[in-house]
């Protein structure tokens, strides 16, 4: 097969995931098994992961085989649908635009934008690109309210959610767009830029050569053409990823909104209680040792006589956790068992995972010990995860 | 009751209509076996299974309502397998076998028009947690669609407070991940009828085909490293086993000539074979009888799902299915490439 960019490209982000020498892809066979390069499981999801991002691509669920990826052979059949393996040009998937003189003619904020049939004409095209899976950016040195009163306009056909991100500030634009590819995590070589100022497109020439300019100049509507063939062999994605960056961005908001699991649990009005257990708490608690694998940091699982035991003998001590939220009452769902200093078993069901109520047993624990606590941890596969919870919160682990 | 002699004794009698003689409601509970558990009419349990019931139909219900434009409106040859429709087979009652999502059987070619009607139905690929749901990552959906024969889960907010969400996963073979044998869909799906649930019309697969479905799925779960270190044996799984034959009467003949065709009646004595251990009946005698060519003594005394992680069991049969820590039955055996394996799992499924 004709060696390309696109190719080479392939072979390096595989080479990359196997953790392998690119000199050791490329004198594979092309029908033997990539395996013996490093191509497992885990190795086959980061390489499709990079393909994708690379060349803007969504591989579908039902190329989702090993073996269609197994050989160079197989994985360059199975692509060839998505990449023009011959083409040797970069992939394009994301345009960005500047907006006065280009989403529309004048200047917002000092003139009346004007709407005509020629600037439709660049609109319709961008609801083409946004529909292929292209993601289409704003960046202007203009003021955001300027700009929103632009979008306002009673002509303009095209709605602002279709831009995955605006850059709209005083910054130079090498800087938003810097950041805007940063933000999107793809490569400069993907991206084309089009603005009306010389001025602003030698400035990222100049910056940022990978980066394909256009100068919109509505004297000659040429340029609706250009920026179409940038973007005509790139394969058009199921994936809307103007939707899937403000989706991620969305959620990432979301997660802002509870900034720790103190915050989060208070929304959900959590209320907890720490004490030292009654008699009539044995079954429960048993119970939750029994049941409790991941986070059972000593793998403890005892009987209710067993847990009689511990609550008769006078060196030991039973603590529990109960909680409730704005959802219900969730009844005992952490529990310890102290030995002198010693904790013989530290346990949390895992239905309250994540929301810290750990730390509160552990803070409790540590109040009623007299001495430096010691904590046992025996794994038991499943609390692998947690083999350094004592050590991170100041215990000594025996 | 601790001894597996009397647990066996006593599921045996119970099977067969009769008093179960000691107490064994609790191990049947922890099991899954709702069906043998309803028959023991414990009062103990009397309540908590009318309770798991009525949840059970009031997430079947979701899950068939919020699938009926799929349903009435598809072209995708497909078959509902598991859950509702084979508690209905197995046990006459759709609901009493719990299970938390709707699986359905597709060809890996229409993987793709599947995921576009389910998204078009406002399904998303994720998991359900505190926070509502979560989309899974690309990573995630690669893993899973990829390394199993399923997809990546697809998950509905309902609206109902009891069942506020609705899971569904796509299968795309009856074969496991680990295997490299792939059975042609078009064909197996063509074993294909329709059934009722509640006022829902689904296709599912003829009995045949069904049980060797069921079958391979079971023995799935029965040998996988990491299912079996996450979740250990479950009775319950052999009960399906028993009472699908045993209500569903699948032709002999037939299911000789299918599992042929797919090449899997190793894995049918397997199921065969442990499942008549359980419940020593002459009917699953007569199937055991038919796959005799096909048993195969590495399967049986073995685990692991593909030659490179199969290892030797050292213990008998019910001292694993009723142990309560299969990984201490399994932590010697496994190697650190299997424990890494495991540990992907835990974090990708």
């Amino acid at each position: 097969m004709q060696e390309n960019r696109y190719k080479d490209k392939i072979i390096s982000l595989l080479a990359e995931a196997c953790q392998t020498e690119i000199q050791k892809i490329e004198s594979t066979d092309e029908h033997e098994s990539l395996t013996s390069t490093g191509l497992t499981s885990i190795s086959f999801i980061s390489f499709i992961v990079r393909l994708e991002e690379e060349f803007g691509i969504e591989i579908n669920d039902s190329d989702l085989v090993f073996e269609k990826f197994e050989t160079l052979d197989a994985l360059y059949k199975t692509l060839s649908s998505y990449i023009s393996l011959e083409n040797t040009s970069e992939i394009k998937k994301c345009l960005i635009l500047d907006c006065d003189n280009v989403l529309w003619k004048g200047i917002a904020g000092e003139e009346p934008t004007l709407i005509d049939e020629d600037v439709l004409k660049l609109h319709l095209l961008l609801s083409e690109l946004y529909n292929k899976g292209i993601i289409l950016c704003l960046c202007s040195k203009s003021k955001p309210e300027f700009i929103d009163d632009a979008f306002k306009n009673q002509d303009m056909k095209t709605d602002r959610s279709i831009f995955a991100t605006a850059k709209i500030n005083r910054a130079d634009k090498t800087s938003n767009i810097q950041d805007i590819i940063s933000e999107l995590n793809i490569g400069k070589g993907s991206v084309v830029f089009v603005d009306d100022s010389d001025y602003e497109l030698g400035y990222i020439s100049a910056s940022m050569p990978e980066i394909y300019t256009i100068k919109a100049d509505w004297s000659d509507i040429s340029f609706i053409e250009e920026i179409k063939a940038q973007f005509s062999d790139t394969p058009h994605s199921e994936l809307n990823r103007a939707e899937l960056y403000r989706e991620q961005k969305e959620r990432e908001k979301e997660k802002k909104l509870y900034i720790t699991v103190d915050e989060y649990n208070k929304s959900l009005k959590t209320l907890t209680d720490c004490r030292e257990a009654k008699e009539y708490d044995i079954p429960r608690v048993s119970e939750l040792s029994v049941r409790t694998n991941q986070f059972n940091l000593s793998d403890a699982h005892f009987s209710e006589d067993e847990i009689k035991s511990f609550f008769d003998s006078p060196d030991s001590r039973i603590v529990i956790l109960s909680a409730s939220d704005k959802y219900g009452d969730m009844g005992i769902v952490g529990a310890a068992v102290t030995r002198g200093n010693i904790i013989e078993a530290f346990m949390l069901s895992c239905r309250v995972f994540d929301r810290g109520f750990e730390y509160i047993l552990l803070d409790k624990l540590k109040s009623l010990s007299p001495e430096p606590l010691k904590g046992k941890f025996r794994n038991n596969l499943k609390n692998t995860a947690l083999a350094d919870f004592y050590s991170k919160n100041g215990i000594e682990v025996i | 009751m601790c001894n597996y002699s009397d647990i066996i004794q006593a599921v045996r009698r119970l099977s067969k209509g009769e008093e179960a003689g000691p107490d064994i409601s609790d191990i049947l509970y922890r099991h899954r076996c709702n069906y043998l558990l309803s028959l023991t009419k414990d009062k103990k349990y009397l309540k908590t299974l009318a309770y798991e019931k009525f949840l059970s139909k009031m997430a079947v219900k979701e899950r068939y309502k919020a699938l009926t434009p799929f349903f009435e409106n598809t072209d995708i040859n497909y078959a509902v397998i598991k859950g509702a429709v084979l508690s209905l087979c197995a046990y006459n009652d759709p609901y009493l076998r719990v299970s938390g999502d709707i699986d359905i059987l597709i060809d890996k070619k229409d993987s793709d028009k599947i995921k576009k009607e389910l998204k078009a139905l406002g399904f998303i690929q994720g998991r359900v947690t505190d926070r509502g749901i979560i989309p899974f990552s690309r990573e995630e959906i690669l893993f899973q669609t990829s390394m199993t024969h399923q997809t990546a889960p697809y998950v509905k907010e309902t609206g109902n407070r009891l069942c506020p969400y609705v899971n569904i996963d796509i299968n795309t073979d009856i074969m496991w991940g680990e295997s490299r044998k792939k059975t042609d869909m078009t064909v197996f799906l063509q074993y294909s009828t329709v059934i009722q649930i509640n006022d829902f019309i689904v296709k599912k697969l003829l009995p045949e085909a069904e049980f060797i479905s069921l079958c391979m799925h079971h023995y799935k779960d029965f040998n996988s490293l990491y299912l079996l270190s996450k979740r250990g044996f479950c009775l319950g799984q052999y009960c399906d086993i028993y009472f699908y034959l045993k209500n569903m009467k699948p032709s002999v003949s037939r299911l000789q000539a299918l599992s042929e065709q797919l090449k899997v009646g190793e894995y049918i004595y397997y199921c065969l074979y442990y499942t008549d251990l359980i419940f020593d009946d002459e009917d699953i005698k007569l199937y055991l009888l038919a796959f005799k060519k096909d048993k195969d003594e590495t399967l049986l005394s073995s685990f692991g799902l593909c030659e490179d992680e199969r290892k030797r069991w050292e213990c008998g049969f019910f001292e694993r299915i009723f142990s309560h820590d299969v990984n201490e039955l399994l932590k010697d055996k496994l190697t650190q490439h299997d424990l890494e394996k495991i540990q992907i799992n835990q974090i990708l499924m």
